[in-house]
């Protein structure tokens, strides 16, 4: 069972071939056997065959509720589940317990979906490893000394090994399309605005936004359908934000034109500038036209992603005071005693260099020179993305510069590991569209091709990652431990 | 220089409110070094006359409607307070 994409299960549960119950219980047996991948922070078994069997009674009285009913899935544990632990990995919340759903969350329960559980992250969402998980790291499937990326390493890790069909990521500088590339499957940080952020544990509100992450392109526009949506209670969710993303996806790609930044491939390791330059013929093949365009201010992307998001961050995370909720540290001589221990203990390393950066940036005196030269570096980026897509329908590069690297390799060098967010950040800060896909292997590790559009450009790179995915079975290869 | 990040970093710990011990303000000094020169790239002189981007799509953000809605999860909030008494939540003493 566990082979099929979200797709064909969704076919053979309408055809009655096994139940939802029956489903559920062969995902929580594989997620029993694979517990040393580390993916959960949390099973939920009994509210996912609860759910389960609610699924099958709608099924027998012909009233299911989406394509997604009855089909298990879990979310990164930054989803606010109702009164189920949400933690964000960390020990700042490692008892926490909401008394709301996340908006997706909701959405997902409406549409069928059963919750298996919640997914270990990079603490907060800040890293590119998960090696910043205050419960431990994920291993990466394909090798278990890589890292799965981050910072939704649990999610990218769950699907590539088939401990479920389909997971929900938050993406914030590439925290969707780095794992996803890295772990093998298919995954797409929509337009901002897309989805609500409501009761998403906050980094950089300007940044994140939620994705699913699946085996492939189609598998994503069925969750979408589902997901997105204007929603009154995030007033950053967009109006304009589509709502069916599935109906392009047999369209014929000739005549669409994709663009080859120039500055993508400067520098890059060969090999994987030979897997990238084999997608672009391959969607040469199914009639695309290739460009090679000029891209500017890619270097400038990461130093400018990683100012503002720190300074979000450090005004988001201002509310975990020990006060109101989350951990709080013991004999508190006095107020601001327990303000300051209960965040220094309760914090992890990278979370805590990151708030003080973003501290730093927005203080008196480095404000102007940091975040809003930021700021301003986040124009210049949006204004060549628009030069850019005035002449190309799509862009095209690799995810990631390299594949998954190993644990440890970049845990002392902070700059190193920003690095590894080269391709991703910048469409983050221009809010854009941007898809992973499969695109092979180097030396055994799965990297990733991304597809990046202009704004609400989603049902594009949809179509284009099924129509590539048609030719190609790259994103059907299972690691051979979860097969 | 060492000592101007010290001192930068026991600043900027105290806006943040966050207590470092004298290994991690070590540690924290030497990424600051790395860190802020890695930043020094976007000081760019053909991008200093734009107008900062705030909002990725270049958007105003839309306001809702002023209308009161009745809420009470008091009961679960204080489930998750650290230290809750008589439907408030608790803090050591401020006043003498």
């Amino acid at each position: 069972m566990h082979q099929h994409s979200v797709s064909e299960l969704s076919r053979l549960l309408a055809e009655k071939q096994f139940s939802a119950v029956e489903l559920t219980q062969h995902y929580l047996k594989r997620i029993e056997q694979h517990q040393a991948l580390n993916a959960f922070v949390h099973v939920a078994s009994e509210h996912a065959l609860a759910q389960a069997q609610a699924s099958d009674k709608r099924r027998s009285d012909n009233a299911t509720s989406s394509a997604l009913d009855g089909i298990p899935m879990a979310h990164k544990d930054l989803f606010c589940t109702k009164d189920i632990a949400t933690t964000a990995c960390s020990k700042m919340l490692a008892n926490f317990i909401p008394s709301y759903d996340a908006t997706v969350v909701d959405k997902l329960n409406h549409a069928g979906a059963v919750m298996m559980g919640k997914l270990s992250l990079d603490e907060f969402a800040m890293g590119s490893s998960n090696e910043r998980s205050y419960f431990g790291s994920v291993h990466n499937p394909w090798h278990q000394d890589h890292v799965p990326g981050g910072s939704s390493g649990g999610s990218a890790a769950a699907v590539s090994a088939r401990l479920l069909p389909y997971a929900t990521g938050t993406d914030t500088g590439g925290s969707i399309r780095q794992p996803a590339a890295y772990c093998g499957i298919t995954g797409i940080k929509p337009t901002y605005g897309t989805i609500s952020r409501y009761g998403i544990i906050a980094f950089a509100s300007s940044l994140d936004q939620a994705g699913p992450m699946a085996q492939s392109a189609e598998d994503l526009a069925l969750i979408l359908n589902q997901m997105a949506g204007h929603d009154p209670k995030d007033s950053t969710s967009s109006r304009k934000t589509q709502t069916v993303f599935d109906k392009q996806l047999n369209d014929d790609l000739t005549g669409v034109k994709i663009g080859l930044p120039q500055s993508y491939f400067k520098g890059l390791d060969s090999a994987m500038a030979d897997q990238i330059h084999a997608v672009a013929k391959q969607y040469q093949a199914l009639g695309a036209t290739l460009v090679d365009i000029t891209l500017d201010y890619t270097d400038i992307a990461v130093p400018a992603y990683y100012i503002i998001a720190c300074a979000e961050a450090s005004s988001n995370l201002s509310r975990y005071d020990g006060v109101h909720y989350g951990y709080r540290a013991e004999n508190p001589v006095d107020l601001l005693d327990l303000y300051e221990r209960s965040r220094s203990e309760g914090f992890g390393e990278e979370v805590k260099r990151r708030l003080m950066i973003g501290t730093h940036v927005l203080s008196a005196g480095y404000y102007d020179a940091y975040y809003e030269q930021a700021r301003r570096a986040r124009r210049a980026i949006l204004d060549s993305f628009n030069h850019a897509f005035a002449q190309v329908d799509v862009i095209l590069g690799p995810t990631t510069p390299s594949p998954a690297f190993k644990f440890g390799d970049k845990l002392d060098d902070p700059v190193a590991m920003f690095l590894g967010d080269l391709y991703t950040a910048s469409t983050n800060l221009a809010g854009l569209p941007a898809l992973s896909h499969p695109a092979g292997f180097i030396n055994g590790l799965p990297v990733g091709a991304q597809l990046l559009g202009s704004h609400f450009s989603e049902p594009l790179l949809l179509n284009m990652a099924h129509q590539y995915q048609q030719h190609n079975d790259n994103h059907k290869q299972i690691p051979s431990a979860y097969r | 220089m060492k000592s101007a990040n010290l001192e930068i970093v026991a600043k900027t710990a105290t806006l943040a409110r966050l207590k470092l011990s004298a290994d991690e303000q070590e540690r924290m000094s030497e990424d600051f070094s790395k860190i802020l020169a890695f930043f020094d790239a976007i000081n760019r002189p053909e991008i200093s006359a734009l107008a900062p981007l705030g909002h990725p799509l270049n958007d105003t953000q839309p306001l809702r409607q002023d209308i009161a809605v009745e809420c009470d999860m008091s009961a679960s909030i204080q489930t998750n307070a650290p230290a809750a008494q008589d439907g408030f939540i608790t803090v050591p003493k401020v006043i003498e």
